[in-house]
């Protein structure tokens, strides 16, 4: 899973001295771990699990070396009572089957006003029924593969445990066969229930969301904010937007101190996006971005 | 290494894919392992041997750290103004994006990712280099300080050889994103 890229070789092409971009393909913790203890380094920038994040920043921090992590979450939606429901719902079903939900910041949590809980998680079950699972290049997928046996058997486990811990399985998901093609397969899934859950609490890393409802936004803000889960938010059905998130303060109080904010504000009016990037040492984005590498 | 049918299948993604095992950079140079170690990548699609690529040892990784700490004092890059950088990097940009279904074919294969969501993934990666290239031309290098009885100014300076780990979720979007290359090499 790590080709080194043809666009290294065309730096060179290009005219970028040599040395200036080196490419060192291989297996982490050889690898990796090999990169990361080098006290050569004047820099350091791993994306990753938290768990190796964790042995990176250790190997850094023995030679002094400057890292910047950019780590796992569990990801949270806060859906609102005033959403146009069929808009809204492609969201969060997006947000769990691009890239067969193997992304680090997006929402895998999905916290909704009770109001609307039933009809909106009703509504994302169909949607999510009918995502084309199929080979990745063939152009009427909608979702791929998880990348390897291991990711796959962290879904499947991920779902066992939780439905052994109570949850509710609101879509059953598990392997998912294509036609004519043997490759690792998985069909999305939702989970209920509390949010002490294993599945509530741990990233998965796949096409699974869990499911809460909250009575009113104070109840919704301790749920997302809970202690200990690095959080990415998303926050979804908004009357008046960004006025909504500013006036009252609803950013600032969805992340945990210490953490730095940033707030994007997606496609349409009725939906906002405010990202914690707790699992980020760092900045992002703009002059920020470039400031920690001057 | 025989290559697999694939389905739309570039002939350029093909011979690439043909050309295992695959070598490393450093200084310049296709590099095999020290000991000759190599791994298989599959496609998660089909569960099928995509190539071989040359599993890189921390003595390889040493070689790697040199080089790039002789081209950071001796290439001449770190001293170039950012525009004259910028040059290079927008070229790099052209490269890629004029190579995009190639690119976006061969990380949909590697990282069974859907194609549309991969040329997606190439062009962001292209976007965000082109952002930040320029960016940089704009920041200022020398800022003054107001310090009694001195001159005092803040200077920005390059940091030296960085080191950058990859996922594999996102492996050529987030080359380009400003917490890995694109920044730094700007």
């Amino acid at each position: 899973m790590e080709l080194p890229h043809p666009a290294d070789r065309l730096a060179l092409e290009v005219g970028i001295p040599d040395g200036v971009i080196n490419v060192v393909p291989g297996y982490g913790p050889v690898t990796g771990a090999a990169l990361a203890a080098h006290p050569g380094l004047k820099r350091l920038s791993f994306t990753g699990s938290p768990e190796v994040g964790r042995s990176i920043a250790e190997a850094c921090g023995r030679n002094l070396v400057p890292v910047k992590l950019e780590l796992g979450g569990k990801g949270a939606a806060l859906v609102f009572d005033d959403v146009p429901l069929e808009q809204t719902v492609e969201k969060p079903v997006r947000a769990i089957t691009f890239h067969t939900g193997q992304i680090c910041c997006d929402a895998t949590r999905w916290i909704v006003h009770r109001p609307i809980y039933d009809r909106f998680v009703s509504a994302c079950a169909e949607r999510l029924r009918q995502v084309k699972i199929g080979y990745q290049m063939a152009a009427t997928t909608e979702m791929g593969p998880v990348v390897n046996e291991k990711q796959r058997r962290r879904v499947l486990d991920y779902l066992q445990r939780g439905r052994d811990e109570g949850a509710e399985v609101v879509l059953e998901g598990g392997a998912a066969e294509v036609p004519g093609r043997d490759g690792f397969y998985v069909k999305p899934a939702l989970l209920a229930g509390s949010l002490d859950n294993v599945a509530a609490r741990e990233e998965i890393f796949g096409p699974v969301a869990y499911l809460a409802a909250f009575e009113d936004e104070e109840e919704a803000v301790r749920m997302a904010n809970r202690d200990g889960i690095n959080t990415t938010m998303m926050l979804v059905g908004l009357r008046q937007g960004s006025d909504y998130i500013t006036g009252r303060n609803l950013g600032p109080r969805l992340c945990r101190l210490g953490v730095s904010l940033h707030i994007r504000f997606s496609a349409g009016p009725s939906i906002a996006a405010v990202e914690a990037t707790s699992h980020c040492f760092c900045r992002l984005g703009s002059r920020h971005g470039l400031g920690h590498h001057e | 290494m025989t290559s697999k049918p694939l389905s739309h299948g570039l002939p350029e993604v093909r011979e690439f894919l043909d050309s295992g095992p695959l070598k490393g950079v450093l200084g310049g140079r296709d590099v095999e392992s020290s000991n000759g170690e190599t791994l298989t990548t599959l496609d998660p699609g089909s569960k099928e041997p995509l190539t071989t690529v040359y599993a890189m040892q921390p003595d390889d990784v040493d070689r790697a750290v040199r080089a790039a700490t002789k081209a950071f004092s001796d290439s001449g890059w770190a001293s170039m103004t950012a525009n004259e950088r910028g040059v290079l990097l927008h070229r790099l940009a052209d490269a890629v994006e004029k190579r995009k279904p190639i690119l976006a074919q061969i990380e949909a294969l590697d990282a069974g990712k859907v194609l549309s969501q991969a040329e997606g993934d190439v062009q962001n990666f292209v976007d965000t280099l082109r952002y930040y290239t320029d960016l940089a031309s704009h920041v200022q290098r020398r800022s003054p300080l107001a310090v009694a009885r001195h001159e005092a100014w803040i200077a920005r300076q390059p940091w030296g050889p960085c080191g950058f780990i990859f996922p594999w979720n996102f492996p050529i979007l987030l080359i380009g994103w400003p917490w890995k290359w694109a920044s730094p090499m700007a």
